[in-house]
């Protein structure tokens, strides 16, 4: 990590490879309470992330963004995986809905 | 050895026999999250709300299909609907069945409707979120040609069960428009056949023997306000003679003795008055015999949103006065007091259970308009009450239509549009990850009163906060497999007897 003190700003580079970018808009997005960010893809396979803390402690700040990147990484690859099962289940929940109460109000 | 005595000496077959051929599995859609206080393990929670919690490593091993078939977290997460393996079969009917019982709140339309008779009122009370009117203004009050088109309105939603309730301002001030509504409704039901509940939402103050007659013949219970002890209910809830304390009291033993002790349920609104005395607002509550409590935070709607800066709290503040409110319930229930705590047996009730409550803050789908419709005493009709009480300052977001409007009019309306756009949780950002999805909602009016927008921003939603930290503290309790506290609480899913009129 790299703090720039002029704009209290601080710099993480983070492997694209590990993480896909949606677990990157994730875990901002949870965290955008105490922060503003930007996002940046560099040269070669890294994303730079800039935080811009609006009063939190940045150690504890850069530590819940990694735990929440790692976590939504997780979550995302869930999701894909399961997508077709999810709307499977939704759809046949609702057929038999449908079918057993006739047209919906 | 013959097999039957084989059978007898091993009766359940050995494990190796449930083991999954290649040990291949497939994943089923699951959100997850870690609970404060429960280290190295994480909750996992599906979407029909089965939960179980794995040591951090089982975790890792099993979203990447490294969990042997053998293991017990295996065999768990199968029957819980986690996985599919070679037993898929079983999975669809059951995990089907339960998302669908789930979302059945959907299936007949809205079952509760609100009809506000009136805006008279002849309290003025701190939090109120509705222009109350003087208690001679008439040209406040529900005409007969709006009346009629109410109650064609009701009868168009497919609900079964329909409960009608009747608010005010103060609804007994418009009795008579009541009395004409039950009876045309119960007229119309003879053909109709629905299981119709009627419920006034009222001070009481003002009621008499022939109004008692009247409910008692038509089995019409009765909610009112009740904020605690003398001093903080009468600095809340001010009337004329200044002893509104004494006189709700006073109509609620009343109303007990004519209908019954089941008859009148009573509600709290926490204001920063009462943060520092739960106790006290538990024991008014308990010594009334009432059975629940309902600990409300304040509405941030209508004109209440004015008063907020004075009587309002944080999500934070409320936290701290609703655990000391929580700890105190159980002590008084272990003690031999029943009392439950209705906003916790809503969420154990969605957590442990697949049947929705209906609760409009806490359905996917948005519960506003889809379970709830609101008619407004000049024939506007409205997604929710505080979609009403919005609207009294100005704001009509929530306004679907009026009551001359059929219900394909109110459905289809820009309004209903954008509410259904943001009511959706499952499709929300903040919430479609979140681990208390299936058992939480969306609450577009809330965000939309209090954000300004529908959609909300989770991160800063006081909403979100309080739900956030209500689940964490639920299923720290089970994680733990409390034994003191979470008896107490589960005890009180069990159903209790309903209210009788004659009883």
């Amino acid at each position: 990590m790299t703090e720039d003190t002029r704009t209290c700003s601080h710099r993480l580079l983070v492997d694209s490879r590990c993480y896909p970018i949606a677990a990157f808009h994730k875990a901002l997005y949870a965290l955008s309470h105490l922060a503003d960010y930007e996002l940046r893809h560099t040269e070669g396979t890294c994303i730079e992330v800039t935080l811009y803390p609006k009063a939190a402690d940045v150690i504890a700040l850069e530590a819940s963004f990694r735990q929440l990147l790692a976590d939504f990484a997780i979550q995302v690859q869930v999701n894909s995986e399961t997508a077709a099962i999810r709307h499977a289940l939704v759809t046949a929940a609702l057929a038999e809905s449908l079918r057993s109460r006739g047209t919906p109000p | 050895m013959s097999s039957a005595s084989a059978s007898l000496r091993r009766p359940f077959s050995d494990p190796t026999v449930f083991a999954n051929a290649g040990d291949s599995y497939s994943l089923a859609p699951f959100r997850f999250t870690r609970i404060p206080g429960i280290a190295r393990r994480v909750l996992l929670v599906n979407d029909c709300g089965e939960y179980h919690f794995l040591p951090e490593d089982t975790f890792h091993r099993f979203h990447t299909h490294r969990l042997q078939s053998t293991e017990d977290d295996y065999l768990t997460l199968r029957s819980k609907h986690f996985l599919l393996d070679n037993y898929a079969a079983t999975f669809w009917p059951y995990a089907v069945s339960q998302y669908r019982t789930r979302k059945s709140f959907l299936e007949g339309g809205p079952a509760l409707h609100i009809v506000v008779v009136t805006l008279r009122c002849d309290h003025t009370c701190v939090y109120c979120q509705v222009s109350r009117q003087s208690q001679s203004n008439t040209q406040f009050d529900l005409s007969d040609a709006h009346a009629a088109a109410v109650i064609d309105r009701i009868f168009e939603s497919k609900s079964q069960h329909l409960k009608i309730e009747f608010q005010g301002g103060e609804p007994l001030l418009a009795f008579d428009r009541i009395r004409a509504m039950v009876e045309s409704i119960q007229r119309r039901n003879i053909v109709e056949q629905r299981n119709i509940e009627f419920v006034i939402t009222s001070t009481l103050h003002l009621i008499s023997d022939a109004q008692l007659d009247f409910c008692r013949e038509h089995a019409i219970s009765f909610s009112t306000s009740l904020d605690g002890p003398e001093n903080l209910h009468n600095r809340n809830r001010p009337n004329p003679n200044h002893h509104s304390h004494a006189q709700t009291l006073a109509a609620i033993e009343r109303v007990r003795r004519a209908l019954g002790t089941g008859s009148v349920s009573a509600l709290l609104t926490v204001t920063r008055g009462a943060l520092s005395c739960p106790e006290a607002i538990i024991d008014e509550y308990a010594q009334l015999q009432f059975p629940s409590i309902f600990l409300r935070s304040l509405s941030p709607y209508g004109f209440a949103k004015r008063t907020h800066q004075k009587i309002g709290y944080s999500a934070a503040e409320f936290l701290t006065f609703y655990d000391r409110a929580l700890a105190y319930i159980v002590k008084l229930n272990r003690a031999g007091t029943y009392l439950e705590e209705t906003y916790t047996r809503l969420l154990l009730q969605h957590i442990l259970t697949p049947y929705p409550s209906g609760y409009v803050d806490l359905t996917s789908p948005t519960g506003a308009m889809l379970g709830t419709l609101v008619y407004n005493y000049d024939g506007s009709v409205y997604a929710s009450d505080e979609g009403r009480m919005l609207a009294e300052t100005g704001d009509r977001m929530f306004r679907l239509g009026g009551v001359d409007d059929s219900y394909d009019i109110l459905f289809s309306s820009r309004q209903a549009r954008a509410l259904l756009d943001a009511g959706v949780a499952e499709a929300l950002p903040g919430c479609s990850d979140c681990a208390f999805l299936p058992y939480c909602g969306a609450d577009p009016t809330y965000h939309h009163a209090v954000q300004g927008r529908a959609i909300g921003h989770r991160p800063s939603s006081d909403f979100c906060r309080r739900q956030t930290a209500l689940f964490q503290r639920l299923f720290r309790l089970l994680a733990q497999g409390d034994n003191e506290v979470l008896p107490t609480l589960i005890s009180w899913l069990a159903p209790r007897s309903s209210f009788r009129a004659q009883d």
